[in-house]
């Protein structure tokens, strides 16, 4: 939830930014560690257009999606020869998810639709290499 | 194309759609969070497998990818979804 920076805790802050940022780290280097081995495979993030703007009383998810971003790039060029795909995609706007009550369909067209998004998602997956 | 998927920080939502369309898709679906609890209706629809992992734990992170070594191999798609 948004937060003014001033009350941020310092623990769960870091929490957060090791689930987030550190997370995405060791699970990328598990990963690509075997598709290395397999010669080929895909790497998807989830973003948000807090990736490319630190919005007002949102230090934490900047953070978060800032640094997933520069991980994403940085693995992409990296990894791109070896035939590992990196997406990292910019989600902007709040999914719909029915278990959440202030993302449930409000029946005004305000929430994404999270299967066109998993069709997305698998569709660059699939994609040809050279696409 | 029948092929694998990890998502690694699921929940409901997109990660519950995309393990459905997985699914359909004839891939082997696995799904690791922190509280596999919430989901169970993920479960329910699909026969994805389900694993336990603090993505932050650098050792869990390792068990949960030695653990799919012996299950579905290595994932064709990772998906990052904390």
């Amino acid at each position: 939830m948004p937060e003014p920076s001033q009350n941020l805790g310092p623990h769960s802050t870091k929490k957060t930014l090791n689930t987030t940022c550190y997370g995405a780290f060791l699970v990328t280097q598990q990963a690509a560690k075997r598709m290395r081995h397999q010669g080929d495979g895909s790497i998807l993030f989830s973003g948000a257009s807090a990736w490319v703007k630190g919005f007002a009383i949102s230090s934490v998810f900047a953070m978060e999606k800032f640094g997933l971003r520069g991980l994403a790039q940085a693995l992409a060029r990296e990894l791109h020869p070896q035939n590992i795909h990196i997406w990292h995609f910019l989600i902007n706007g709040g999914i719909r998810a029915e278990h959440r009550i202030e993302r449930q369909d409000d029946g005004n067209d305000s929430r994404l639709d999270p299967d066109a998004i998993a069709e997305c998602y698998l569709r660059f997956h699939r994609r040809h290499r050279s696409a | 194309m029948a092929n694998s998927v990890l998502i690694v920080g699921a929940a409901p939502g997109l990660s519950a759609a995309l393990a459905c369309l997985c699914t359909r898709n004839g891939m082997a679906v696995a799904l690791a969070a922190r509280n596999i609890k919430k989901l169970k209706a993920i479960f329910a629809e699909t026969d994805a497998s389900q694993h336990l992992c603090n993505a932050s734990d650098a050792d869990q992170v390792a068990s949960l990818f030695a653990e799919l070594d012996h299950t579905i191999g290595t994932p064709d798609m990772v998906v990052y979804t904390p």
